[in-house]
């Protein structure tokens, strides 16, 4: 196939999933008939962000069994079938077929969601077989819906408390499982570059990137814990144990809820929004691989230069076509974040947005909906038509935008010669990794930095 | 420069804010529409305030600056470029006047139809047709056939060739002015210098942050005025400025052109700026080594007696052999015998003899030593019986060849003695070049040449390789010879016995792996490759097709120069690259200066403000740090950042320290301290 013959297939079938979802939601009527919730629910879990503008227990038991689950099976799946083009393309110069790569994933999901049940169930989270439409907690599939859930970075959890709720975090050893399900197929995508290059320096590096944003990160927001002991937090966690588990939630673009996001100090609000923005890191299976391209493009370009070089990427020359299509990319994210604010300030003036929490809320909405995060201080609260349209719109938009821009990088380099020259600037190297986190961070803070004054700066 | 010039700056520099004019620059015709907005709403909304005054002068300050980097650079380019036409000038021609004696004039002046004089050894400075004379004229440039060929009158001659023998008039046909060169070189001034590649991704990397930092000005201008707050437009506006890449947008252009103008002082031209810049990325350059590595002459270095004779025998021999020898080597041999109180006594007869000169055919040269007949056998044997007393004396009425050439040639002519083979064998391990002498009908001694390293080479070669690039050297010798200099100089990859065909299969080569490459040539068989090497430099006196060809010119036609080509090119990307980090990376200070101002109805406006200045100082502090930057800079965009040749990594390191965590650091400083100045005044 060819890059938009891919694209093109991976849009059919998200559409046609969409659709089908679009059947079942309809069949099993949902207690409201809102389509602006419909469209926003549909399009929240095609695009892997799992924003949740409604109460898990209003919705029908059918619903949730199939249409979304259905649905956590194929973002993920679109997701790693474009990662593994990419590095298909890259490296063996050929995009291959998107519905096979599809399928593929499929079958890989499921059968990594199957052992992941069967843990899950081990350590005690239930396993309800649906016999009865009822819409109790107990007899639902709790454990398989956790899997898919954390393991596609999916995030939209069978209960409106989130991943943390009882039911499905019996004990410590479940939320340790869950930690290590997030965290799975990001990581794994960051070490199969490895693999084919057999290059493990690459991911190494890349991985430092990822290890100096978490200890930063984190130590921010260890600074800023004591808050958390004196709430109410998941009993099986603890203050820092919910923290990590967010953070790990958050970090891999899974945005499932672990606890209040009101128990969230400012400093913390603001370095959780960062880390969304910063989105790589290591982002969601399969598009944070994407964003981490984009910026590595944007970094090699300024490294090359200063070093007196022209860029180049895997021993391929980059381009000015290339270098505009990572930085649109990279860019999008931001820029759909800045344009819906005012949008969605100018649309919701029912809502209270003063400087603070009130707009801290809208902030984190609109970013988590752009980069598919998921995550939300809303909730059913944000079931308001206009909202569930522009946040709809933002996930569409983060989503396929970014995919489009990579398939379109990758496949002009492919067309390209490779060479590598010994003194080539590496990106194999720990310096690289420095340059990567001080671009990522200089490109953050130039963005957001107006908006964070306004929103997680000003509580208090 | 002179008052004029400077005059002529501003003059430029003021036609430039003209919006037409900076549509090709963004950033700038941002700056300036943020400008034209302050002053409508200051004097429209009546809120004519020094404070809003001085945001829109700076903000003014600001385009102006980046006019001024523009038409500063350019100033300066153009004289450079006014200098180089005279460079093509220098070369003084001989040329006939009416009154048949020789003038010497510039080449600019001759004028079609005039005729000059050429010279045996020199040049052929202009295409014409010959009108008197005949010549050997060696064209190995234009057509690579390396004899001479011999020219008559109503024969055409083309410019780049040389006369080897005797002399011709030429009546020339086509001027100095039709040439490429001139052309070229005329047209530097007036054409508009295209973008090259790395400034096209650089312009799509501010094109993009532009985007971006104009979103979140409105994004943020609206949100303020969404939630109900008062808004000061010029402050906004002036944050606005702030941000924006103003530095590397006002100094992209300077930055461009100065390379460009470096490129034209050391005295090589190019078509285009891209050239340069793709020479800063050279993965391989091949180096001829005649000219590049070496100077293109053979000095002798050992004598070596064959069979029993000695080494005085062989120098003297050599003396008289060469005594009447005028070509290059003939003379560096007699300097290398003198040096070594080798001066036979016989000169005088020596010159007296009739000689014969050396010629591509014959391949060897000497003097028929004054006699009558030739020595046969018996008699020479009987020579050699009497040599050490009184070699030559001995045979003052014989007519003796004495002669020098090339061993291969010589050993079809003379007795080769048994130990020959041996010695000429043990000279091309060495990486000579061996001449044989002779006297008689006997080889009585060889003479090891070697080709002379030019000064600092392997010095420079080191530096290409320190800074990642492989130097292949390309050169028509022998293997051996060839293996022995490049280690000398410390190369590794050697393209010997090469013909003008294997530059243009190795380009080839290089850049299906995706490498690209430079090289340099002067001949006509060297144009496909030149055309097609990432960067071809040509040598102005090589032939106009070359010259075509290439994308560079050397007026200077020193091959070595591809290096400081190399360098310029690189140094051209690093002052791009850091200078364009620099800019974005002062962002992060704006927002510590001048955020707090615009939001000074929120609590957060104190814990930003962590410079501690007063709102609005901290807003024109901030504005006029962002201005005076650009003039500031414009010494280094003109002059490039300084660099020396070592690895990629190093130089990025230091450059990511300075201009990347510098450029993060030195405006917080330099606006505090700003900030506190305009509070003591």
């Amino acid at each position: 196939m060819s890059a938009n013959e891919y694209f093109f297939s991976l849009m059919v079938v998200n559409l046609f999933s969409a659709v089908i979802a679009l059947v079942i939601i309809w069949y099993g009527y949902i207690t409201s008939h809102n389509h602006f919730l419909w469209f926003n629910i549909i399009t929240s879990y095609i695009t892997n962000t799992n924003l949740q503008h409604f109460i898990n227990q209003q919705l029908p038991y059918l619903v949730q069994t199939t249409g979304l689950v259905y649905l956590q099976f194929v973002a993920p799946a679109t997701g790693l079938s474009v990662a593994v083009a990419i590095f298909r393309s890259l490296f063996y110069k050929t995009f291959g077929n998107f519905y096979v790569d599809f399928l593929n994933s499929i079958l890989l999901l499921a059968a990594a969601v199957f052992i992941i049940t069967v843990l899950y169930d081990f350590f005690g989270v239930t396993f309800g077989f649906p016999f009865s439409y009822s819409q109790g907690i107990k007899d639902a599939p709790l454990s398989i819906y956790n899997a898919i859930t954390l393991l596609g970075n999916n995030g939209g959890s069978y209960i409106t408390q989130g991943i943390a709720a009882g039911a499905l975090m019996p004990n410590s050893i479940t939320a340790f499982l869950d930690i290590i399900v997030l965290n799975l197929l990001p990581f794994s995508l960051i070490f199969l570059i490895s693999i084919i290059t057999k290059n493990i320096k690459l991911s190494i590096s890349v991985f430092l990137v990822v290890l100096i944003f978490y200890f930063a990160f984190n130590l921010i927001i260890l600074e800023n814990l004591y808050p958390l002991f004196n709430k109410s937090m998941p009993a099986a966690l603890g203050g820092y144990g919910s923290l990590s588990l967010f953070y790990s939630s958050i970090a891999t673009n899974t945005g499932a809820a672990v606890f209040m996001f009101k128990l969230l100090s400012p400093i913390q609000l603001a370095v959780f929004i960062i880390l969304m923005l910063g989105d790589a890191l290591p982002g969601s299976v399969g598009t944070g691989f994407i964003s981490l391209i984009l910026i590595i493009i944007i970094t090699i370009f300024f490294t090359a230069l200063m070093s007196g070089r022209m860029p180049k990427l895997f021993g391929y020359k980059l381009e000015h076509k290339e270098i505009e299509y990572a930085v649109l990319g990279y860019i999008f994210h931001f820029a759909i974040v800045l344009t819906a604010i005012p949008i969605a300030i100018f649309a919701l003036r029912a809502f209270n947005f003063s400087p603070g929490y009130g707009f801290t809320k809208l902030f984190w909405e609109i970013v988590s909906a752009s980069v598919n995060n998921g995550s939300d201080f809303y909730g059913a609260t944000g079931n308001i038509n206009s909202l569930n349209i522009l946040t709809g719109i933002l996930m569409l938009l983060g989503r396929y935008v970014p995919i489009y821009f990579m398939i379109k990088i990758s496949d002009s380099l492919a067309s390209k010669e490779i060479s590598f020259t010994e003194t080539d600037l590496r990106i194999d190297s720990v310096y690289f990794s420095l340059s990567l986190v001080f671009f990522i961070f200089l490109l953050v803070i130039i963005s957001i930095l107006p908006l964070l004054a306004l929103g997680p700066l000003s509580i208090g | 420069m002179e008052l004029g010039d400077y005059l002529q700056i501003l003059k430029n520099s003021i036609t430039r804010l003209s919006p037409v004019y900076l549509k090709k620059n963004p950033v700038l015709l941002l700056t300036e529409i943020s400008f034209v907005i302050t002053i409508i709403y200051v004097f429209y909304m009546k809120e004519i305030t020094p404070f809003n005054l001085s945001i829109a002068l700076l903000i003014f300050a600001t385009v102006w600056f980046g006019a001024f980097a523009d038409s500063y650079s350019e100033h300066q380019a153009k004289l450079t470029a006014t200098s180089l036409l005279n460079v093509t000038s220098n070369l003084s021609v001989r040329k006939i006047t009416s009154e048949s004696s020789e003038v010497y004039v510039p080449p600019d002046v001759v004028s079609a139809g005039d005729i000059i004089l050429v010279k045996e050894n020199e040049i052929i400075p202009l295409d014409g047709i010959i009108v008197e004379g005949a010549a050997a004229i060696d064209e190995s440039l234009v057509t690579g056939e390396s004899l001479p060929v011999i020219k008559y009158v109503n024969d055409e001659v083309i410019s780049g060739s040389k006369v080897v023998s005797d002399w011709i008039k030429v009546k020339v046909t086509k001027t100095l002015k039709e040439s490429y060169v001139y052309r070229i070189a005329g047209m530097i001034e007036k054409t508009k210098r295209p973008k090259g590649e790395s400034e096209k991704q650089l312009d799509a990397l501010i094109y993009g942050i532009t985007f971006l930092l104009s979103l979140v000005v409105f994004s943020l201008g609206v949100t303020i005025r969404l939630l109900g707050y008062s808004l000061s437009l010029p402050i906004l506006l002036g944050f606005y400025v702030c941000l924006l890449p103003t530095t590397i947008g006002a100094l992209e252009e300077a930055i461009g052109i100065s390379g460009l103008a470096r490129l034209w002082k050391i005295k090589v031209i190019s078509k285009s700026g891209k050239a340069i810049e793709a020479a800063g990325d050279i993965d391989v350059v091949l180096l001829d080594k005649t000219g590049t590595i070496t100077l293109g002459r053979r000095e002798p270095v050992k004598i070596i007696p064959l069979n029993s004779y000695t080494e005085e025998d062989v120098a003297k021999a050599l003396f008289l052999s060469s005594i009447q020898d005028d070509t290059q080597e003939g003379k560096a041999i007699l300097r290398y015998l003198q040096s070594k109180n080798y001066v036979p006594s016989e000169i005088d007869q020596a010159i007296m003899s009739s000689y014969e000169e050396f010629s591509a055919k014959t391949r060897k040269s000497g003097i028929y030593y004054k006699g009558l007949r030739l020595p046969g056998k018996e008699i020479y044997k009987e020579m050699r019986l009497i040599r050490k007393s009184d070699f030559y004396g001995a045979y003052l009425n014989e007519k003796m060849p004495i002669f020098k050439g090339a061993p291969d040639v010589m050993r079809t002519i003379f007795h080769a003695p048994p130990d020959f083979d041996e010695k000429l064998e043990k000279i091309a391990r060495e990486g000579g070049t061996p001449l044989a002498v002779a006297v008689g009908d006997e080889i009585i001694g060889l003479l090891e040449l070697k080709d002379v390293l030019k000064e600092g080479v392997k010095e420079q070669i080191e530096a290409l390789k320190s800074m990642g690039i492989e130097p292949y050297m390309v050169t028509g010798d022998h293997p051996i010879t060839a293996q022995i200099i490049a280690s000398e100089v410390g190369i590794k990859k050697v393209i010997s016995q090469a013909k003008p065909e294997d530059k243009y299969k190795k380009v080839l080569e290089e850049q299906s792996k995706g490498k690209t490459i430079a090289m340099v040539g002067d001949g006509t068989n060297d144009a496909p490759a030149l055309a097609r090497a990432n960067v071809g430099l040509a040598m102005y006196t090589g032939t106009e097709v070359a010259k075509e060809a290439a994308n560079m010119i050397d007026l200077e036609s020193d091959p070595s120069k591809i290096i400081d080509v190399i360098k310029l090119g690189k140094q051209l990307l690093i002052t791009r690259g850091s200078l364009a980090t620099f800019s974005i990376a002062n962002d992060v200070s704006k927002y510590f200066v001048v955020l707090p101002a615009l939001l000074s109805f929120l609590s957060v406006a104190r814990i930003l403000n962590i410079l501690h200045l007063p709102l609005h100082v901290a807003v024109i502090s901030a504005l006029i740090y962002n201005a005076i930057i650009i003039p500031m800079l414009i010494p280094l965009a003109i002059k490039g950042i300084s660099f020396k040749p070592k690895s990629p990594r190093r130089i990025y390191l230091e450059n990511i320290l300075i201009y990347g965590l510098g450029g993060v650091i030195l405006p917080f400083i330099v606006i505090k301290l700003i900030g506190i100045l305009l509070m003591i005044f």
